[in-house]
């Protein structure tokens, strides 16, 4: 019988950034050539007809529990000009993020949410 | 074993239509809608040619509607707009359909599909009658509806943040930017991009968010938030060069 | 009575003049001769009544969409014959003549060529039954194209799962007028038999080392041709790659066929398949499940990489939720070429369940129960239950009395995969009147909070800690020297249990293994540690036959921390659980006067053979059982009378006997006859006793 799954799995979250693909963007190269070589980006930004483009690459520990840990993160962003060729690119790491705590505040919002009582019955 | 074996159907006496059609009536009158329904179909059964039966299929709608039968009041509409499409009751059937979707809608972590039917009723009534009395009634509900839209993208956005899935959530909120800027969920939206640029470190990204929830909603608690977050990382909101979010609200 | 053909036909002729400007409007349409559909379930295959206008042409297609519906439901000679007849008023009132004929069921199915597998089992494999004296209820002794079509397939894979890939079946049937029943002949041409050659993984992916997948093969050397342990061991290989961190692992099989040692030598090739990306995943249809209670199921988020396997083992978990009736998992393309969007729209099902319970059992008496269960409680996936339950004790040993239960349960606690439940009890077991062998009730309220974390994925822990406050009653003769009237005692306790579970099918294993360790400390008014342990180990025997073997062996033990033995009240109520053969409180140490006391040390040993009852089709849900108990109880808890030697004068015990088990809506409901062989001379042995059967 298969030995049962390892007490940790590694896990790649988001974009695999290979590190030759990455040596490979250099400014003044166009957007076509960014998308041929890293592959469309997983979100963009325009501001003033300059676009950005972001790769975020994660490799986590996670146990069976469900606790992960972040091994490592590579945040690629990629800006370019306002005639669409790369003006330059950052590479920030898992420390660069910030300790955010997530605000469990939240808008209100419409829609019909049964009460305890109202589920029960309704699953009558 | 006659006694167990399931009801025979015995013949029906035909009642003229105007006599069905009235008791109908008196009997909506009277909070029975279930039986008016029943009755209503029978005059539709029986008298598939009178001139009654284009008024109890639109009472059909009515009574559906009224006792909370939304499936069977859609239905019911959808058979009237499609035997009578041009009679002069269609606005008013119309905006029974979409109600009967809006009256379902369901909070915001679960399908939006109703949300949805009721934005194309409505929109269907506000395109093709603009002047019925109903359009407007019919436009106050769109924009609930669409709020609903743009509160799914938001309620799985705080997931993928919560769960540290920062780039999913910060997608889920580009959405709500880009598509829902009326909604009232657009303040929220700006202020969950600043958490999840910062939680990546795209510092600049994440002064703009704050700095485009200020410009356009400078009261708004969203942003007292967005500038402590912000703060406590010693930065405050500005425009930072390669950002996307300023070129979106200058477009409005 | 049908209607005179010419007056029929003349009438129908002249309206056909109007009917130019208004077909005749219907009176009403009725039904006769009907019995295996009722009129209202007609009325609805039938658009006439719905149209209120006569056609014949509409009519005759409505006696057609009758005809269709009996035929699927096994009626093949059914005749339906449209009556029409003119009503005052103009109208015209038709009615349908049915004539169902008696329902044609299949008198015999049988296999030809079929030399590796026996009849029997064939015929359990396929869905077409034989007309038994139940088949009025399970209906599936249907002769259906179709159906035998499917049957066919089963056939075929089934072959393909035992050791034969190239087997060809037809089948063929013929009806018998004079019997009103089909004959079907199955005609299978096997093939060779084949094994497995030798097995190897190649892979193109750089850093990723093969044999750290070989844990995942199914196929072994030597082992005989299986499609679905070649289907198994490709998804799971694919798998434990992507958990290395190979997120586009992709794995395909390559089979080259050597006839001369009728071997196939097969070589895994895991790949990189494309890079395409999740970009966005829409989840549709769940109009009570909250769409985070389906999303946390996946084990990938959107702008991940996008895999085969890795969807299809999110869309099983979510189906193993049990929430839904169907889980369509699709994809489209997404904004980009390297984007993939994945929608999934699930049908949710009922999850309340409103229970009314009655049964017997050996050890409890008559027992009923009124129960709510909610298994998706709002829609957050969390279980909710309640239960108010009764017991009447009958037979000597068993006290009445009347349990209140509520459990809540979390699956997701703090987000993590960790479940966290709490229970709480209030029990009343009357003080016995009759009983020869517990002279004493209590009053029990409870409590308890359990975790269950995950720790591999085949071993998993539960810590739980919790309260209780008990009050004995012991009023009337005979008195207990057990417990005093109105003696209360608090407990608190804290305990973990360990699970270690690779059986292959939790309800009907065939293979595995599945053991627990639990461990409590109990303390408050008592101070001592419980700890028990359970395993069991199932084997198949004789291939394709449906033995299964299995072996359990049991142990447990409770040490007072305050040295000497715990009071009898806490020990093991050891009886036809630990061996059967004996009453519940039925082995072990008891006092002179009867009362029965129960141990401190135990440890049983139980091997068992099931068998699937030849004779009686599989529908049925019988099996049979033969098993032997062994057992060695030591240890007499510390009680107020003097022991009675003859309940101690024997520590081993053991016993043979036979089962019957039927698989019952409450679940596997065992009847067991046993004959003891060793006891201690005041054990109390019963020969039969009824019980639901658990798996350990």
């Amino acid at each position: 019988c298969s030995t049962g799954g390892g007490l940790i799995v590694n896990k790649t979250e988001g974009y695999e950034i290979s590190d030759d693909a990455l040596l490979q963007i250099r400014p003044g190269q166009s957007m076509e050539l960014v998308n041929t070589v890293l592959g469309s980006p997983q979100t963009t930004s325009t501001f003033g007809g300059e676009t950005a483009y972001y790769y975020v690459e994660t490799k986590l520990a996670t146990t069976a529990m469900g606790l992960s840990s972040i091994k490592e993160r590579r945040v690629l962003a990629i800006y370019f000009d306002k005639n669409k060729k790369v003006k330059d690119k950052a590479l920030y790491g898992a420390k660069d993020g910030k300790a955010v705590t997530i605000e469990s505040r939240r808008t209100p919002s419409f829609g019909e949410d049964k009460t305890f009582i109202e589920s029960i019955l309704s699953s009558l | 074993c006659n006694l167990f074996s399931p009801p025979k159907i015995k013949e029906e006496t035909i009642v003229p239509p105007e006599s069905l059609y009235q008791a109908a009536l008196n009997d909506m009158d009277a909070q029975r809608y279930q039986t008016a329904i029943k009755t209503l179909e029978k005059l539709d059964r029986q008298h598939p040619y009178s001139p009654y039966t284009e008024k109890s299929k639109l009472m059909q709608v009515y009574a559906n509607y009224r006792i909370g039968k939304f499936e069977d009041a859609t239905l019911a509409a959808d058979r009237y707009l499609a035997l009578y499409p041009s009679s002069k009751e269609v606005p008013y059937v119309l905006w029974l359909k979409g109600t009967a979707s809006f009256a379902q809608i369901k909070d915001i972590t679960r399908d939006q599909q109703l949300s949805q039917d009721a934005i194309d009723t409505y929109g269907l009534l506000i395109s093709n009658y603009p002047k019925s009395e109903y359009a407007k009634d019919a436009q106050d509900k769109i924009k609930i509806a669409v709020d609903q839209l743009a509160g799914k993208e938001m309620s799985v956005g705080r997931y993928y943040l919560g769960n540290g899935q920062y780039l999913a959530g910060i997608n889920r909120f580009r959405v709500v930017v880009e598509k829902y800027q009326t909604s009232t969920h657009i303040e929220e939206a700006l202020y969950r991009l600043t958490e999840g640029y910062l939680a990546l470190g795209l510092v600049g990204e994440a002064q703009t968010a704050a700095e485009v929830l200020g410009h356009n909603y400078p009261s708004s608690e969203w942003y007292k938030r967005a500038y402590e977050l912000l703060g406590k990382q010693g930065l405050q909101p500005q425009m930072v060069a390669g950002n996307w979010i300023a070129d979106t609200q200058k477009k409005r | 009575a049908g209607s005179l053909p010419g007056a029929g036909g003349a009438i129908v002729g002249v309206q056909q003049v109007q009917a130019q400007s208004k077909a005749p409007l219907i009176a009403s349409v009725l039904f006769d001769g009907n019995r295996r559909f009722s009129d209202a379930q007609l009325l609805t295959m039938v658009d006439t009544a719905t149209r209120g206008t006569y056609s014949a042409q509409g009519v005759a297609s409505d006696a057609e969409s009758i005809r269709l519906a009996y035929d699927k439901a096994g009626f093949n000679n059914v005749t339906v014959t449209p009556k029409v007849e003119n009503v005052e008023g103009g109208r015209v009132r038709v009615t349908f003549v049915v004539n169902e004929g008696n329902r044609a069921g299949i008198a015999a199915i049988n296999f030809t060529g079929n030399n590796a597998v026996n009849g029997g089992t064939l015929k359990g494999v396929i869905r077409t039954k034989e007309s038994g004296f139940l088949s009025w209820l399970f209906r599936d002794d249907n002769y259906d194209e179709q159906q035998l079509a499917v049957d066919r397939d089963l056939i075929r894979l089934y072959y393909a799962n035992h050791g034969y890939p190239d087997t060809q079946v037809t089948s063929v049937g013929e009806f018998d007028a004079a019997r009103n029943a089909y004959f079907i002949n199955f005609t299978i041409n096997e093939g060779e038999r084949y094994a497995f050659g030798n097995v190897g993984i190649e892979t193109s992916i750089p850093g990723l080392n093969t044999n750290s997948l070989k844990g995942t093969v199914k196929t072994g050397q030597g082992s005989r041709y299986s499609y679905v342990d070649l289907q198994k061991t490709v998804e799971q290989m694919a798998l434990d790659a992507t958990d290395q961190g190979y997120s586009f692992a992709d794995v395909r099989p390559r089979l080259d066929r050597d006839p001369a040692s009728k071997t196939f030598n097969v070589t895994y090739l895991v790949d990189e398949g494309p890079r395409v990306y999740v970009e966005r995943v829409n989840i549709t249809g769940n109009q009570k499940t909250r769409d985070f209670v389906i999303r946390r199921e996946l084990s990938f988020a959107e702008g991940d990489p996008f895999n085969r396997s890795v969807v299809l083992r999110g869309k099983r978990s979510i189906e193993a939720l049990g929430f839904f009736k169907t889980v369509d998992i699709t994809t489209e393309p997404g904004s980009a070429a390297d984007k993939v969007v994945i929608n999934i729209n699930v049908v949710e099902q009922s999850t309340g369940e409103y229970g009314l319970t009655a049964g017997y059992s050996t050890n409890d008496g008559l027992l009923g129960e009124i129960s709510v269960t909610e298994r998706n409680f709002l829609g957050r996936g969390q279980y909710v239950r309640a239960a108010i339950g009764a017991t009447a004790g009958l037979g000597d040993g068993q006290n009445g009395g009347r349990s209140f239960d509520f459990s809540f349960t979390e699956p997701r606690f703090m987000g993590l995969k960790v479940s966290a439940g709490v229970d709480a009890y209030h029990r009343v077991v009357a003080e016995p009147t009759s009983s020869t062998s517990t002279y004493y009730g209590y009053t029990a309220t409870g409590g308890q909070l359990r975790f269950g974390v995950p720790i591999t994925r085949d071993l998993s822990a539960t810590i739980f800690t919790g309260l209780e406050h008990k009050v004995f009653a012991d009023g009337n003769a005979p008195t207990s020297q057990v417990v005093s009237d109105g003696l209360v005692r608090n407990k608190a306790w804290l305990g973990y249990t360990l699970t270690y579970n690779i059986l292959d099918d939790q309800k009907a294993p065939t293979s595995g293994l599945i053991a627990t360790f639990t461990q409590q400390y109990v303390g408050w008014d008592v101070n001592y540690v419980k700890s028990e342990a359970r395993a069991r180990y199932f084997i198949p025997l004789m291939e394709d036959s449906g033995l299964v073997g299995s072996i359990r062996g049991t142990a447990g033990i409770i040490n007072n921390l305050d040295g000497g033995e715990v009071s009898a009240t806490e020990a093991f109520p050891l009886g036809s659980t630990l061996v059967r053969g004996f009453q519940g409180r039925g082995v072990g140490p008891r006092l002179d006067t009867g009362e029965f006391l129960g141990a401190t040390m135990y440890a049983g040993l139980s091997a068992e053979i099931e068998f699937p009852i030849p004779v009686i089709p599989e529908t049925y849900g019988l099996r049979g059982a033969v098993w032997a108990d062994a057992a060695w109880i030591d240890g007499t808890p510390a009680s107020g009378g003097v022991l009675d030697a003859g309940s101690v004068d024997q520590k081993f015990k053991s016993s043979i006997g036979a089962s019957l088990i039927w698989n019952s809506p409450f679940g596997p409901l065992r009847g067991d006859f046993a004959y003891v062989l060793n006891k201690a001379t005041s054990d109390r042995t019963q020969v039969f006793s009824l019980t639901l059967s658990t798996l350990l």
